[in-house]
């Protein structure tokens, strides 16, 4: 019963192009599954390898099946106790905080290790573990997903959010949360400025009305928005309209869908420089389903306890970066297509954050 | 913007792409081939437990790659190893199974009988018989079956991406996240010329591995 | 293991609607695929000699280690967000497997044979239909077996660009840390796959045993 998905991919092409080699040996010609043709003389064929005082290579599948998760696992796994770890979220700010961070870091004289590129639970996960050391995090999805609070009288006061946030991050795992930077980078649902005039939607709560009077209205957004506490489900439930058009997708995608008319409403983070350059607008979420959103480094206790200097060093952010700024500079990495990696270092050296190298 | 000022914006994070994919597959490749190989020439003595271990490797590569990747961060996420390079490679290593053992299987078993009975008549032992008989007529085919291990993972790698381990998907990611088709067609390109340079140098090896009596068209006496 | 099975309880509906999605767009592609490229791997057979041959066997090898990703990428570059991209994109990529082996089982028709059928007075037409295609089958329905493993692999990515599928779940689980969405993705996935290659596999096994 041998599943041979790669037989006509590999094996007959082998045997064609080596067919006037090994037509000088008849035997060798039955390349076949070995349920089969049991005529000829095989390699230790017949008497079933019992006969053999010793074998060459004396592994078992077991062995090896062990072998293939063990090995990677010990090389990969050597890292110097001094490092730190820098994580950042998939998405650009995410990036360009973690590049900031990791290079203040660095240009202090720390030696630092990036783990960019991951989905919130999974960075999240990695923290709590502490394969990360830290990475910027936002309050609101904090309070609302890890520590899965939903009070309406935390969720409109920055300052309660990030409370809660810390109390509930030190208490439960050792997470110490830094002063957060005093910008607000909340999901937003978006609309084109043309089609949201036509149809009158300035807030959610038009949305809502004109989802539930019939208008078909296609809602793009990722799996993570979908079924975050925060997101989409809990939104619709909030505001009191079904569930009918919503495309899911990556959200990178969901921009360029609403600039070409492909969905009518679409995900987005607030600070997004591609809001204003598209001709996009944020509608107001005037029950105040969101929570408030500032970022702030999430720092292991125990890095902190070893290296306090991280506080001051990171924390030095704060007095320079901004709502504005931020959004120029996702601009520059969106619109203009720069490398976060060096937009980060420009606008650090420019800040005087870190010496130019 | 032009493929000069690209190459140019992303020089330092494209050479660190490339080092860690180049990293991810080297690394799940040699542990393929030290648990790959002997377990091939371990199922070729014994063709009745050939079914299940090809079957179980063949199993494997029904899961999409980006769903073995998924699985393995809760499962390495309990020894604290759950994102980034790990699970890739544990992943890519699983992956690698198939091609190589069933390459070295085939491979070993069409091995000449008279080669071995040749073999055998001069008082070779098992072993020798292995090292000295075996295993030179049956390395070009053992390569083959790297070959085509070696650029599969260099594909697959590219998901990874999805579960930071970096390396060049990230720029087909991010290209996708960006709707921008230069950074993903510097990610395929990329993957595309690993591919072909990694294909040509192990192509160069099984050309020098193939034993001269079998290099040229003629046959032996 | 009990959160496991209240979320399959809870999504089996959901599960259902992406499984469906998922065969649509497989099967929508792998309908294409089929013929163009078993056309392809016929008109590169016919064509080249010696040199020519090797280059483009490498080639269309080569071509398979762009990744699915990439292509869908580029698709929804395109075209736009949604299913189409997605069929165009697994579309291209199971050509490769489908020409490949279609060019090499009727090259690996011997000449003899198709002599003979010539001498006998067959037309080109007749050798194809009554000749190298049946004794090419074999090879050939291999490609289509590889090609449609592969394209329901690829197919758990189509989620990125807007075409659902089942990789929607998987890639919820790694957003969300939820082992139970990925696992609800991850098997239909490789229990598709597995009933794909199973049904090509007998099929495979029945046109050999014809020729």
């Amino acid at each position: 019963m041998i599943v041979h998905m790669m037989n006509g991919f590999i094996l007959r092409p082998i045997r064609f192009m080596t067919a006037p080699i090994l037509n000088a040996y008849p035997a060798s010609m039955n390349i076949m599954l070995p349920t089969r043709h049991e005529n000829g003389r095989r390699f230790h064929g017949d008497d079933g390898g019992t006969s053999h005082p010793r074998h060459a290579f004396r592994t078992t599948p077991v062995r090896n099946a062990l072998l293939a998760i063990l090995l990677p696992l010990l090389l990969l796994s050597c890292e110097r106790d001094d490092t730190i770890v820098v994580g950042a979220k998939a998405f650009t700010e995410g990036y360009l905080l973690g590049h900031m961070a990791a290079m203040m870091l660095e240009d202090a004289g720390y030696d630092v290790e990036e783990q960019f590129g991951l989905a919130t639970a999974a960075m999240r996960g990695a923290l709590e573990t502490g394969q990360v050391d830290l990475y910027y995090e936002y309050t609101g999805t904090a309070y609302t997903v890890y520590a899965k609070g939903s009070d309406p009288a935390v969720m409109s006061d920055s300052a309660k959010v990030l409370h809660a946030a810390r109390v509930y991050d030190s208490a439960e795992h050792g997470l110490v949360w830094l002063e957060p930077i005093a910008f607000d980078d909340t999901y937003a649902l978006l609309m084109r400025d043309s089609t949201a005039e036509r149809l009158g939607i300035r807030a959610l709560s038009d949305l809502a009305r004109k989802v539930n009077a019939g208008r078909r209205l296609r809602i793009a957004v990722d799996a993570e928005f979908y079924e975050r506490p925060d997101g989409l489900k809990a939104l619709l439930r909030h505001y009191g309209f079904p569930e009918r058009d919503v495309v899911k997708l990556d959200a990178g995608l969901a921009y360029e869908a609403l600039v070409k008319g492909e969905v009518e409403v679409g995900m987005g983070y607030s600070t997004d420089g591609r809001i204003p350059a598209f001709g996009l607008r944020v509608l107001e979420d005037d029950r105040s389903f969101f929570p408030a959103y500032n970022p702030a480094a999430v720092v292991r206790g125990d890095l902190l306890e070893r290296a306090p200097a991280v506080r001051t060093i990171l924390e030095r952010l704060n007095r320079h970066l901004d709502g504005a700024a931020i959004s120029a500079l996702n601009a520059e990495v969106d619109i203009h297509h720069r490398d976060p990696r060096k937009v980060a270092r420009r606008w650090l050296v420019q800040e005087g954050l870190i010496k130019q190298r | 913007m032009g493929l000069m000022e690209f190459l140019h914006e992303y020089d330092t994070s494209l050479l660190l792409a490339v080092g860690q994919h180049l990293r991810l597959v080297g690394i799940a490749l040699a542990i393929a081939l030290i648990t790959a190989a002997p377990l091939g020439a371990w199922i070729a003595r014994r063709p009745q437990a050939s079914g299940p271990v090809l079957l179980a490797a063949n199993l494997i590569q029904t899961v999409p790659s980006i769903a073995l990747f998924g699985l393995m961060i809760p499962v390495l996420a309990l020894v604290n190893r759950g994102i980034g390079a790990v699970p890739a490679t544990i992943a890519l290593v699983l992956y690698a199974q198939l091609p190589i053992i069933r390459n070295t299987y085939v491979a070993l078993r069409s091995v000449p009988a008279d080669a071995l009975d040749a073999a055998r008549g001069l008082g070779m032992t098992e072993r020798q018989m292995l090292i000295h008989v075996a295993l030179p007529l049956a390395a070009p085919g053992i390569i083959a079956g790297i070959r085509v291990a070696a650029t599969m993972s260099i594909g697959v790698a590219a998901v990874a991406a999805y579960i930071g381990a970096g390396g060049l998907g990230l720029f087909i990611a991010r290209g996708i996240a960006t709707t921008w088709d230069t950074m993903t067609l510097a990610g395929a390109i990329g993957v595309a010329a690993l591919a072909l340079a990694v294909e040509l140098i192990l192509e160069i090896a099984e050309r020098r591995l193939t034993p001269r009596g079998l290099r040229s068209s003629g046959r032996r006496g | 293991m009990n959160e496991a099975l209240t979320y399959l309880g809870e999504n089996l509906g959901a599960i259902g609607a992406r499984l469906a999605e998922h065969i649509a767009i497989v099967g929508a592609a792998m309908i294409a695929a089929v013929p163009v490229g078993a056309g392809i791997g016929l008109m590169l057979a016919r064509e080249s000699a010696g040199r020519v041959r090797g280059i483009i066997f490498y080639l269309l090898g080569l071509g398979q280690t762009i990744p699915s990703l990439a292509i869908l990428a580029l698709a929804v570059g395109v075209i736009g967000i949604g299913p189409l991209p997605a069929i165009i994109a697994l579309f291209l990529y199971a050509l490769l497997p489908i020409a490949r082996n279609t060019y090499a089982g009727i090259r690996g028709v011997p000449a003899a044979t198709v002599d003979a059928a010539r001498g006998l007075g067959m037309t080109d037409r007749q050798i194809l239909r009554q000749v190298e295609l049946p004794l090419a089958a074999p090879m050939i329905i291999g490609g289509i077996r590889t090609a449609t493993v592969v394209a329901i692999s690829a197919g758990a990515l189509a989620y990125l660009i807007g075409a659902g599928g089942l990789g929607d779940f998987i890639f919820t689980g790694i957003a969300l840390f939820k082992p139970e969405a990925m696992l609800a993705g991850a098997i239909p996935t490789a229990l598709l796959a597995l009933a794909a290659d199973r049904c090509l596999a007998i099929l495979e096994r029945k046109v050999s045993q014809v020729a």
